[in-house]
């Protein structure tokens, strides 16, 4: 398991030395978010309306477009071919990628979510819903995310068909997420959907390594 | 060791080699030889597994090499063209995860195979002030550090001075000495005591055309 | 069994067997759409509720069933051709994806078209709708990756991975647009979904037209897939006899 901790640590380093990469993503995610009062107007009951699903389409965009550095740099100086030919079991160096990249992209963004939140007038009992939601769900947004940024890091210009690949899976995560905070304004119960995205978050776990392991081979080749 | 048969790949539409075979053994220098384009990377790719679209059979201990394939990779070192040094790390911090990536308990001889390719200093700046030289030696120390006995390299020599090509050379044949094997392709001229057996791509090519 | 699979994972014999039965099959499916449509869109009375707009169905179940399947059977080719490398696997599923695109397309088109008299609007977020929008989203990624890889194989690969990727989530898609559907709004009224109340007249003619699509649909992969066979296997003695004799007819 040594190769799970010094793979999380050498992320974490490698981000903490280009804080761009961390720092950008949630630039986007306040900047994107504070467009829409700009946009939409300021009422505040409205924005208390569709606060959720603004965060959390913001939230998606801004792990889509973080995925750039999960593998890029590591395809352009050769180091994805080291990984690929390490004896070490690469279902869990890859797991140890993703879960590093998500501690420094997706955990901010979960984080910054309330006080955002708290700007677009979102009623306070469906803060927890949507901070809960975000937890289980941007770990998924990630792994699916690694999928596609698996598949396009070998082509020169591959952000747009990124998107055009992963927009589509994301949907059942927002979806789910979104009817948390719905469900929990309704005064309905929101355990079974948090079951339900844990249940989405335990078969990306499972399965996502494997298309992703699939998919850097042939980026590779 | 590796045992190559009947090997045939193509590229969009052109044939890169046919009918190729060779076996290495113990001790081995082998070195592929072709101009620009003729497929020396491809074939070392392919050797390591790192590239599929071949059609023959290619051996590891007499047993084809996709079955064995976690064995085989704990007993190889593959040096591609790109050095697989990230640059916002330091030399250290790249050799730790590298040692890590290979099962290898060896964090306090970083230091040492950083000294023996002329790094004294350099251990905890990181690489991106480094010259193009002293990170291919970076990528090279890792040769002090890998357990293993086969090491396939591409153009190792690349961005080297004329001493450290020197030097490098002395060290790959000193693997070969100690039983190891060496395949690497390069443009320039080897200067080594021990014999080289090569392959040349350019003259299978025009075997292939006769 | 086995053999008949190996067979089947022959460019040569597909390209003879499929040539061999096209005529058949191109009979049979001029048939059941001919009788088909002119049975359902001439002779079958309107509904009593929804008037004549109602036989837009008969164009518009079929296809967005076949989508649907179609996108299944990418899947199976795509997994095919990783497991096994059978290259006419990945033929079969390249072909998949632009006719599956389109027969999702038209399932969307009817369902405008539809949409129009039965909901006043030529779009509503209906979960059917909403999930073949989706489906179709899916088909354009598979195609656009594809397209976007130089090398041929890298490609072909590529998109078996996002395909099967896609397989596992289409479920979970469909279940998660349903529930959307019915949290936010209350179920549509457009269900076609009990045929059984439908009067024999009515579903007679929706199965020789379902049929008649499927055999289209079937004949639509199949063309796609030899000229995908001539394409790859253009340097192969066989290819070159059959395009030799073509020339020389001609």
């Amino acid at each position: 398991m040594s190769i799970v901790i010094a793979t999380l640590r050498r992320e974490l380093l490698i981000a903490f030395r280009s804080p761009g990469d961390m720092i950008n993503p949630l630039m986007f995610f306040v900047i994107a978010v504070t467009l829409f009062p700009l946009g939409v107007g300021s009422d505040k009951a409205f924005l208390s309306e569709i606060a959720s699903g603004v965060i959390w389409v913001t939230a998606l965009l801004a792990v889509m477009l973080s995925m750039d550095s999960l593998f890029r740099s590591d395809y352009e100086d050769g180091s994805l071919e080291q990984l690929l030919l390490s004896p070490q079991p690469i279902y869990f160096i890859i797991l140890a990628k993703v879960a590093g990249h998500w501690l420094i992209s997706g955990l901010p963004l979960v984080i910054l979510a309330p006080v955002l939140a708290s700007m677009l007038a979102l009623p306070q009992q469906s803060l927890l819903p949507l901070l809960a939601g975000l937890m289980l769900g941007t770990p998924i947004l990630t792994l699916l995310g690694a999928i596609g940024m698996a598949l396009t890091v070998g082509l020169s210009r591959s952000g747009l068909l990124l998107a055009v690949l992963i927009l589509p899976l994301y949907i059942p995560v927002l979806v789910f997420g979104t009817g948390l905070v719905d469900s929990a304004q309704g005064g309905m119960g929101i355990s079974g959907l948090l079951a339900l995205l844990g249940a989405m978050l335990v078969l990306a776990v499972c399965l996502a390594p494997l298309a992703i392991v699939a998919a850097l081979r042939i980026s590779v080749n | 060791m590796l045992g190559v048969k009947d090997l045939y790949c193509e590229r969009d539409d052109r044939v890169l080699f046919r009918n190729l075979g060779f076996e290495t053994a113990a001790g081995d220098i082998w070195q592929i030889q072709g101009s620009n384009g003729s497929g020396k990377t491809t074939l070392l790719r392919i050797l390591c597994g790192l590239n599929d679209e071949y059609q023959g059979e290619i051996h590891w201990n007499g047993q084809a090499l996709h079955k064995v394939r976690a064995d085989f990779h704990r007993q190889l070192f593959y040096l591609g063209h790109a050095p697989a040094i990230n640059k916002t790390l330091t030399p250290r911090e790249n050799l730790r995860w590298f040692c890590a990536s290979r099962g290898l308990d060896k964090t306090d001889e970083i230091k040492q195979a950083l000294n023996s390719f002329k790094l004294y200093g350099y251990d905890d700046l990181p690489c991106y002030q480094l010259s193009a030289g002293q990170q291919r030696r970076v990528s090279l120390a890792r040769l002090k550090l890998s357990a293993a006995p086969l090491w396939i390299v591409d153009e190792p020599f690349t961005a080297l001075d004329k001493a450290g090509v020197a030097e490098l050379e002395a060290f790959l044949e000193s693997h070969a000495d100690n039983g190891g094997t060496v395949i690497l392709t390069t443009h320039h001229s080897l200067n080594m005591k021990s014999p080289v057996k090569t392959i040349d791509l350019d003259a299978l090519a025009t075997q292939v055309a006769a | 069994m086995w053999k008949w699979l190996y067979k089947l994972g022959s460019p040569k014999w597909f390209y003879t067997m499929t040539g061999q039965y096209m005529p058949w099959l191109v009979g049979l499916t001029v048939i059941l759409l001919g009788v088909g449509l002119v049975w359902g869109l001439a002779f079958t009375p309107p509904d009593y509720q929804m008037g004549e707009n109602y036989r837009i169905a008969y164009i518009h179940v079929p296809s967005a069933s076949i989508a649907m399947g179609c996108y299944y059977m990418m899947a199976c080719m795509a997994a095919a051709f990783l497991i096994w490398r059978i290259k006419m696997a990945d033929m079969v599923a390249k072909a998949c994806a632009p006719v599956g695109m389109t027969f999702t397309a038209a399932a969307l088109f009817t369902g405008s078209v539809w949409g129009i008299p039965t909901w006043g609007t030529w779009w509503i977020w209906d979960a059917r709708l909403t999930s073949t929008l989706i489906m179709l989203f899916l088909f354009i990624g598979v195609m656009a990756l594809r397209s976007a890889y130089d090398s041929a194989q890298s490609g072909a690969k590529a998109s078996a991975v996002l395909t099967l990727v896609g397989v596992v989530n289409v479920p979970i898609i469909k279940y998660s647009v349903e529930w959307w559907n019915t949290l936010h709004q209350g179920a549509s009224n457009l269900s076609l979904s009990n045929t059984a109340a439908n009067p024999p007249e009515v579903w007679v003619p929706a199965f020789f037209v379902g049929f008649g699509l499927l055999g289209f649909f079937l004949i639509a992969i199949i063309l796609r897939t030899r000229n995908e066979i001539l394409i790859r296997e253009r340097r192969t003695d066989w290819v070159s006899d059959i395009l030799g004799d073509a020339r020389g007819e001609n």
